[in-house]
């Protein structure tokens, strides 16, 4: 922990004026309806560290580990306090005290450290998980009661896991892939770490989709991960050395990094923050996180030509948090769902609300997460959609598994998966058409 | 009577469960203030009920036991008004939040005072409804704690404060009985003992559930923002307005501080930032009378040398107005670490005069002022920023605070226009009222509140139930408990 940190710490705790604006907007304190488990009671929380009017204990962290850190609060609040940022560096402070449990800290920090980087190992990871689930272990050892010996919350995980796809949808994606008629564009695009080795569909469709617009798609070698989760859970220095990897292995010469997980994407665009001014990589990282577009803002800006073939289709859109409130994207997914013939787009109520995922928010704390859930499951069923649309992986799973749970006539895509649906759709009655 | 520091939390548990009474330091240190941060103290136990019952069963026990308690909704007040006791507990009504009952054909809503006051008129908006207090935190405060400090909003202009809005109360009274008084009818039998407790600032007993009045949305509703070069000349407006007989649904005023802060946060609404203030002007009823309305607050406003008139283009750019109005509070910690947010009321005609001796007193002390205020009521906001980290500079808050509040009281105004007496001003309260008045008033709290265990130590000056470790403004982070 260094002064400088602590100083930094406490100043931002200060813009916070306690007006309370921010309570009704969260969902932890929408949950619990106490002080402690809202953005203002955090920050009092943060601030009486930093005074050390409060010590850092198992029981005093416990608030700061509850955050989903989905920034609504950020979107409501008038002095601007940058409460993402500020949870960033407290985690990673609080990361280093006795307060820490040890077997979970070196698990975490291993998987950030050793696992992330290493896509191979991350491969052999998602492989060992898919044997596990195939194997019919899960629900073995639920019913035998075994899981429950380790307590309510491991076998809610058990139950929650999303299922790992096949290994042949799992390949990697290959380097290069050349526009569609003339180039309009060169972009890099984020395959990502966990995104590609479980929602791999998703991937492989925003590629094509961007393809078909007239891009040339650059996926580096490396797959880099962005290092998005070691960022929002208290461990920067991983965080730092994933985002150098990142920057490295986007060669120059793009006109955009394309990301189409909203959690990395607010990463990318953050990445200044992780280095010093005084440090070059400060510099870099500042030109790079320039470059870094959504995938929704970036169809929006290009500007990408809508399908003309209709697909009647009933589909509600669920705002990831790191779209809304981290990189404030409101209108470019709503913009392009209006846009595409045939779409009936029904309202979500609390579609900007955090449907629990929140990183590994779902893993760490799976019964906040499953009421979180539960909430959003009864908003989609009212909206009476058949298809449930976001922009973020984490969210995907986390919904897929509420919909295979509570609404299983429902199917969730990622818009990029949507709109590839209807490219598909358009090539196919141009060939009967031919026929 | 036992001692109250001596009394076991456990029992509290045994009356509710363990996840309604919080014990943990870093729970309690959490309530140590409400939206006025300049008073602090931390309670024993954080306790939250979820029903009239629950909130009975603790009362009853805080009454056996001699232990002060203090109720809080969502900690928005700005008096202080739910500042704990520190060898008390916090009866925290959050989750006390359910809408019970919406009777369209009798307009009224019965509600647990935990309900978000925003959150009900959404919730009555399909039918046409609204409840009209509209306190600028709205979208946070509860319906009791609105009630408890009879609070005002813009809109209060033409509508009224809460008090006008209340039909009707479930109460526990201090010892732990429940009583109901009021009904959805008016002229009732008995005492008229319902507005005794709206306002009373929970110094009388904990309302639990509230039967409230709802509003028809008016048939047309329009939002002008008049800006002029000269403050003064805003305020002489108003008095022109209000004299030639209009009567705006709200009235309001920014100052340039507060518009250019306003400016650069998320609420941004696109006020003129080179103005040195601005009216909101929000007329509302039959088209024709809001034409008629529009044209006079045009006519006056020109005459006053207004550089710019313009109607909001339609309900979302209204709503966006709003939004930028009612964020003032929190925008201003932009500037500094603190904020001094005064409260009080002057007769309108005395506007212009008390914003220069308000401007006078910030130059002497040396303090950065902004105002922001409902100009309609007379009812003032002047806000000082500061950091309470330069103990200096906070004594000169302090001062300039209390300055300010004289000149109110010099020209003819009150104490509060709507933030409540509180902890804050409470010491103030003899500079407006006699001794005798100041008896009476203990008076009639004492025979609700015999013991003086529900919120000690508010509103009246005298009593010294708690034992606050801080007092007055002082350096945050320097003293710890």
């Amino acid at each position: 922990m260094t002064t400088k940190d602590q100083l930094l710490r406490y100043d931002r705790t200060l813009d916070c004026v306690h007006c309370g604006l921010c309570l009704p907007v969260c969902p932890t304190y929408r949950l619990h309806r106490k002080e402690s488990a809202s953005p203002r009671g955090r920050i009092y929380l943060m601030r009486s560290f930093s005074e050390s009017r409060l010590e850092e204990t198992r029981d005093s962290i416990r608030e700061i580990d509850q955050c989903l850190v989905c920034r609504a609060c950020e979107t409501v609040c008038p002095s601007g306090v940058e409460f993402g940022e500020m949870m960033e560096i407290t985690r990673d402070l609080v990361e280093e005290s006795d307060a820490r449990a040890p077997f979970p800290r070196w698990l975490k920090r291993m998987f950030f450290r050793n696992v992330l980087p290493f896509p191979r190992r991350l491969k052999l990871v998602a492989t060992a998980l898919a044997v596990y689930q195939r194997s019919g272990l899960p629900t073995l050892l639920e019913k035998s009661g075994i899981l429950h010996l380790f307590g309510e919350d491991t076998v809610l995980r058990n139950a929650l896991m999303p299922p790992v796809p096949s290994m042949d949808r799992r390949r990697d994606l290959s380097e290069v892939h050349p526009a569609t008629g003339n180039p309009r564009a060169r972009v890099g695009f984020l395959v990502g770490c966990v995104a590609q080795e479980l929602l791999p569909d998703a991937n492989r469709a925003a590629v094509t989709v961007l393809q078909r617009q007239g891009c040339e798609v650059v996926c580096p070698e490396q797959r880099p991960c962005c290092g998005a989760l070691p960022m929002h859970f208290g461990d920067l220095d991983a965080a730092r050395e994933l985002a150098r990897t990142t920057i490295r292995s986007f060669p120059d010469a793009m006109d955009a990094i394309v990301v189409s997980a909203a959690g990395c994407g607010s990463a990318m665009k953050d990445y200044p923050r992780l280095f010093e001014e005084s440090d070059p990589w400060h510099l870099r990282a500042t030109e790079f996180a320039a470059k870094v577009r959504d995938f929704t803002e970036f169809l929006i800006d290009l500007p990408w030509h809508p399908p003309t073939k209709p697909l009647p289709i009933k589909v509600t859109y669920d705002a990831p948090c790191h779209l809304v409130h981290a990189q404030r994207i409101v209108e470019p997914p709503l913009a392009i769902l209006n846009a595409l013939p045939g779409v009936e787009l029904t309202p979500l109520r609390g579609q900007d609300d955090c449907c629990g995922a929140a990183g590994l928010a779902s893993i760490s704390s799976p019964g906040q997460s499953v009421k979180l859930l539960e909430g959003k499951m009864s908003a989609v069923r009212e909206s009476g959609a058949d298809v449930l649309v976001t922009a973020n992986p984490g969210c995907q799973l986390q919904l897929g598994t509420g919909c295979r749970e509570w609404c299983p006539e429902v199917e969730v895509l990622h818009l990029a998966e949507l709109l590839e649906r209807f490219d598909q759709h358009s090539h196919r009655q141009e060939i009967e058409q031919s026929s | 009577m036992k001692k109250s520091s001596a009394a076991p939390l456990q029992e509290l548990v045994r009356i509710l469960s363990a996840d309604q009474v919080l014990t943990s330091p870093a729970d309690l240190l959490t309530y140590d203030a409400d939206g006025l941060t300049q008073h602090r103290a931390i309670p024993r136990a954080v306790v939250l009920p979820h029903s009239t019952d629950q909130v009975a069963r603790v009362v009853r026990w805080c009454h056996e036991r001699g232990v002060p308690f203090v109720p809080r909704g969502a900690g928005t007040g700005l008096s202080g008004g739910a500042l704990p006791c520190e060898s008390g507990i916090i009866l925290e009504l959050a989750r006390m939040n359910r809408l019970l009952e919406v009777n369209v054909d009798e307009r009224f809503a019965q509600v647990q005072v935990g309900l978000i006051n925003q959150e009900l008129s959404e919730a009555v908006r399909e039918h046409g409804l609204f409840y009209a207090p509209d306190p600028s935190s709205q979208s946070a405060c509860t319906i009791g704690g609105n009630i408890a400090e009879n609070s005002g909003g813009p809109h209060c202009m033409k509508y009224g404060m809460t008090t006008q809005h209340i039909l009707g109360a479930t109460i526990v009274l201090p010892e732990g009985t429940v009583t109901h008084f009021g009904g959805p009818h008016s002229g009732l039998p008995g005492l008229d003992l319902l507005g005794l407790f709206v306002g009373s600032e929970g110094t009388f007993g904990v309302v639990t559930e509230a039967l409230v009045a709802l509003q028809k949305i008016p048939a047309c509703t329009r939002l002008l923002f008049v800006a002029f070069r000269e403050l003064v000349n805003a305020c002489r407006a108003v008095g022109k307005m209000v004299a030639r007989g209009m009567e705006p649904a709200a009235l309001e005023m920014i100052d340039q501080t507060t518009i250019q802060v306003i400016e650069q946060s998320v609420f941004a609404c696109g006020l003129p930032e080179d103005a040195g203030g601005v009216l909101l002007v929000e007329l509302d009823g039959l088209p024709t009378q809001v034409d008629a309305d529009s044209e006079l607050v045009r006519e006056i406003s020109s005459e006053l040398g207004a550089f710019e008139i313009r109607e909001a283009d339609d309900a979302a750019q209204r709503l966006q107005l709003w939004k930028g109005r009612k964020a003032a509070f929190g925008a201003l910690g932009r500037l500094k670490p603190d904020l001094y947010v005064q409260d009080a009321v002057v007769p309108r005609s005395k506007l212009p005069e008390i914003l220069n001796t308000m401007m006078q007193i910030a130059r002497k002390h040396d303090v950065l002022l902004s105002n922001v205020f409902h100009a309609g009521d007379g009812n003032l906001h002047p806000n000082i920023s500061f950091d309470g980290r330069d103990a200096h500079e906070a004594r000169r808050v302090a001062e300039a605070g209390k300055e300010i509040m004289q000149a109110c009281l010099d020209v003819g105004g009150a104490l509060s226009g709507e933030h409540g007496i509180g902890r804050e001003k409470r010491d103030f309260m003899p500079m407006l009222f006699s001794a005798r008045d100041l008896e009476v008033f203990a008076d009639v709290r004492r025979v609700f509140n015999p013991q003086g265990l529900c919120n000690p130590d508010k509103v009246l000056p005298g009593t010294k139930v708690c034992q606050e470790f801080r007092q007055g403004i002082e350096i945050p982070g320097v003293t710890t408990p």
